[in-house]
């Protein structure tokens, strides 16, 4: 481990890109997670918000 | 309580149109402009053809490429997708909200001045009045309009969220949200200047540092304005075509929040393979191949809307241009990360490859959802049916074989001139090709190029005819529908404190400082640091368990408040920008700079400059040199060892003038040391380069001459208009106070100085026989008197001094060890 953050940090800079992708690998995870906790009718509901008053022409109103 | 609500479709009626108009007027520029390329007499000379040689001209100063390309690439980017953009959100944001846009008054001067705006940039491009920075053009005073107009549109949009009764905030909203506020970062930032008159001002930050921002806010231009509101787009009309909910708002979550987090930190790519810091082009191109996963996601999760729905793919042509757009958009999300590897980079840079790269974006994603859209609009802003679907399908089949053929032509011409360019002799020590032989082999590409965009432009004035005929056949209505209003309590009930302050949040901040100290502190400590990062993991873990869900409600409880949701966007899309350019401006200064640093131009060279930059030589010519071998070969002097651009030559450019893509050849070591007199000594300030002045000479004026078979446009005109030596003092003075160090220089110094020089090049001209057709009576000395006042003499003074460099060594090892180059390769 020591050794790999010799390598990786030994210059300053580059521990920025590195630094970069674990602050977005969390963003990414923590978001993912809720994603896939999130219930199921909840996302029904709000995946179907774009239906709901439809004009006059569209066939079916309402979708869920 | 219920009550009716009717909503502002007249706002969207208006945008819409204004999209189509303008949308046209950008494509025709398109073609126009591309044709050039093919044909230098498309500068203006034609016109003297049209006219029967009443107008007369070899290229005429409005028409020239280096002006009408930022023409089109503005008229498309914010007059055609801009109002698109602005239909599609005034419609569905109303809908999501449903609530009536909170202000006609804020709508109507929203549209106007947008307009209005369109119209001062479709004046002042051609007159050339330019910041030079590319899709950044506009003069300071439109900047300012266009920020003011931007908050109106703001202020609107957050108000109507405000008064919304719908608790929740649909995806589509979401990403409006993100265009609002980091395109209002983007632009203010990229925008911010040092007037030196009321059209021209000078960027605050030169050369690498304005490089920087400028690719920060080039990239996120195309994610902010031309990819997220059209995701948002997509998100709404997409469902309401096919008529189902989207595929999976699970997936839309991840979407949105990668896409935003990702896509600010790509700017660099845009830099790689020059002397830029490693550390940066490392994180350009990481980032940018992660761009792969989101966009694909948000492909798929639109395409995938339409299962199910597939049989309407033949019948109803909304799908068909929504689908294809989607389509579009994936293919151009997978080439971008692809051209984003240095590697594919070093031979896709500053080739027609990239141009075709952003068509397929540009006609692919924006064009074809923008049709789609505006099919599945039209019928409903004006109660009727859509007057032609043949037509309408027609305009797709079209559209498609002209993208193609653009697309594929554009592929071919960019990879065959980047080999030819980097393709050296057997023996290792010269080029195959002059860089005249690579350009006449692609002509015939231009001239595919140039017919594929003029069919897309064919199908468009189909759909203007469509629509029209559409709104002819039946009357504009506002849809009034019945909603239940919605009590204060039931949204936006969340401080900004309970944000942020919270289990989740807080839990996962300390946990990034812990993981951050691991990197940093010393052994043993770091070991420690690593630990705590994972028991607050567990303790996260165990909290949740507590909590009994408490924690998934926050993201819900986030979507029904937009404040703390915008907080956290803003602070997403902010961080990318910190950490790429707060380094690097503090980092590369002047007084940093070890090794070459740029030579100060003289007042005459400062004046040619402003002229290349309002010509808008930078559209064809770039000015870096990468750090590639052909390349250096290519375009480095003779003797001189290591000879890519290294960033100290360009520290004191206001604006940084690197250029994106090379229509012609690199300028960036153009020019050369101070020339001698006959007697041996040396001229006060004149310089030679790689051409004599003669040379430009006779090249500005007709660049056939010098060149057959170049489509430079001819700057005859430059001998014709006085260099405005006036506007010097102040102009010197703005370079100071943005941290030029000129000497202290009286105006009676600056004039001296540039007459002095000025007339050293027009006598070396005359002496050379140097002959102006436009004026044959003037010979000898009063074509000395004619030359020395002309802006082409401060031109080639300018093309001369290009890449001009002393070398300093500084006492202390220099610290900044990233800005060598070579210490990572
Ligand atoms: C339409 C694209 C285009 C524009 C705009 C353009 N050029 Fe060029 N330029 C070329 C091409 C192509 C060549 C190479 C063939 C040739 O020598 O003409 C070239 C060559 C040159 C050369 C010669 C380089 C060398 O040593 O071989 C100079 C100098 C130059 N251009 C300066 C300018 C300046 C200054 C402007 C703006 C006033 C400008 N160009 C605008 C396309 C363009």
């Amino acid at each position: 481990m020591s050794d790999f953050k010799r390598v990786m940090f030994e210059d300053w800079s580059l521990w920025i890109p590195m630094v970069s992708f674990g602050i977005f690998f969390m963003v990414f995870i923590l978001i993912s997670v809720r994603a896939v906790l999130i219930n199921k009718t909840e996302t029904d509901r709000l995946a179907s918000l774009p239906l709901e008053e439809s004009s006059p022409e569209t066939l079916n109103p309402r979708q869920s | 309580m219920t009550t009716s609500i009717t909503y502002d479709d007249k706002s969207v009626r208006r945008f819409m149109i204004a999209s189509i108009a303008w949308g046209i007027i950008g494509m025709l520029a398109g073609v126009f402009i591309a044709t050039q390329l093919s044909f230098w007499q498309m500068n203006g000379k034609f016109l003297e053809t049209l006219t029967g040689g009443w107008i007369k001209g070899d290229g005429i100063s409005f028409l020239t490429f280096g002006r009408l390309r930022p023409l089109h690439t503005n008229a498309v980017i914010f007059a055609f997708v801009g109002n698109m953009m602005f239909a599609g959100i005034y419609y569905s944001t109303q809908r999501l909200c449903k609530a009536r846009m909170a202000s006609d008054l804020l709508s109507n001067i929203h549209f106007y001045a947008w307009q209005l705006i369109i119209v001062a940039a479709a004046i002042t491009l051609p007159a050339g009045l330019t910041r030079g920075k590319e899709y950044a053009e506009l003069i300071w005073p439109i900047n300012i309009c266009v920020v003011l107009v931007w908050v109106v549109f703001a202020v609107n949009f957050f108000w109507t969220l405000a008064k919304r009764n719908e608790p929740s905030l649909y995806v589509a909203l979401w990403f409006y949200i993100a265009t609002i506020i980091t395109v209002a970062m983007l632009y203010i930032v990229n925008h911010l200047s040092l007037p030196t008159s009321f059209t021209h001002s000078y960027p605050i930050f030169g050369g690498l540092q304005d490089g920087l921002v400028q690719w920060w806010y080039g990239h996120n231009a195309v994610a902010f304005f031309l990819t997220t509101p059209i995701l948002g787009i997509m998100y709404y009309f997409l469902p309401k075509a096919a008529n189902r909910p989207v595929y999976s708002y699970r997936l839309s979550i991840v979407h949105f929040w990668s896409l935003v987090f990702i896509y600010i930190w790509a700017g660099p790519h845009h830099l790689l393979n020059t002397a830029l810091p490693h550390w940066l082009q490392y994180l350009g191109m990481l980032f940018s191949l992660m761009l792969w996963a989101p966009s694909w996601g948000g492909m798929l999760n639109g395409l995938l809307t339409l299962r199910g729905a597939w049989d309407k793919l033949r019948t109803d042509p909304v799908i068909k241009f929504l689908a294809a757009g989607v389509t579009f958009y994936g293919m151009a999300t997978f080439e971008g990360p692809l051209m984003a590897i240095t590697k594919v980079n070093a031979l896709s840079h500053y080739t027609d490859w990239t141009v075709g790269h952003v068509h397929s974006g540009a006609l692919g994603w924006n064009g074809m959802m923008a049709a789609g859209m505006f099919y599945w609009l039209a019928p409903r802003l004006w109660k009727t049916q859509l007057w032609s679907k043949p037509l309408a399908n027609m305009h797709f089949w079209i559209a498609t074989i002209g993208i193609l053929i653009y697309i594929a032509a554009l592929w071919c011409a960019g990879i065959m001139q980047g080999l030819m360019l980097s393709e050296i002799m057997p023996s290792g020590t010269t080029l195959r090709y002059e860089f005249l032989d690579t350009l006449k082999e692609i002509q015939v590409f231009f001239i595919a190029r140039a017919f594929g965009g003029f069919l897309y432009l064919c199908g468009f004035v189909m759909l203007a005819v469509n629509i029209w005929k559409t709104a002819r056949s039946g009357v504009a209505v506002e849809e009034t529908v019945e909603v239940t209003l919605l009590e204060k309590k039931q949204k936006d009930g969340m401080g900004f404190c309970a944000a942020i302050l919270n289990d989740p949040i807080a839990h996962v901040i300390l946990a990034m400082g812990f993981v951050l100290l691991w990197f940093f502190l010393p052994p043993h400590a770091n070991i420690a640091a690593l630990l705590v990062a994972v028991l607050l993991g567990f303790k996260a873990v165990s909290a949740f368990r507590a909590s009994n869900g408490a924690w998934t409600n926050w993201h819900e409880r986030i979507l029904e408040n937009y404040l703390p949701f915008t907080v956290l966007v803003f602070a997403a899309v902010a961080i990318g920008g910190s950490v790429q350019i707060i380094p690097t401006i503090i980092v590369n200064r002047g007084k940093n700079i070890e090794g070459r640093l740029q030579e100060l131009y003289t007042p005459l060279e400062l004046a040619g400059r402003d002229i290349y930059v309002s010509e808008g030589c930078y559209n064809c010519h770039s000015q870096m040199i990468r750090t590639l071998v052909p390349e250096v070969m290519r375009y480095g002097r003779p003797g001189v060892a290591d000879d890519w651009s290294h960033l100290g030559e360009s520290i004191y450019d206001h604006p940084y003038q690197w250029g994106s893509k090379r229509t012609g050849p690199d300028l960036a070591h153009e020019g050369g040391p101070i020339a001698k007199k006959p007697d041996g000594t040396l001229y006060s300030s004149m310089r030679v380069g790689k051409r004599g002045n003669d040379w430009h000479f006779y090249h500005f004026l007709d660049p056939r001459d010098k060149s057959p078979g170049s489509n430079m446009p001819s700057y005859w005109f430059l001998f014709e208009k006085e260099t405005d030596v006036k506007a010097l003092p102040g102009k010197i003075k703005a370079q100071v106070a943005l941290g030029v160090p000129y000497p202290v220089m009286t105006d009676a110094d600056i004039t001296d100085r540039v007459e002095t020089q000025a007339q050293d090049i027009a006598k070396s001209l005359v002496e050379a026989g140097a002959y102006f057709p436009k004026k044959p009576q003037l010979q000898g000395d009063s074509l000395r008197n004619h030359l020395v006042k002309s802006q082409g003499v401060a031109l080639i003074a300018y093309v001369q001094k290009l890449g001009a460099y002393k070398n300093v060594k500084k006492a202390q090892p220099a610290e900044p060890s990233s800005l060598n180059p070579d210490s990572h390769r």
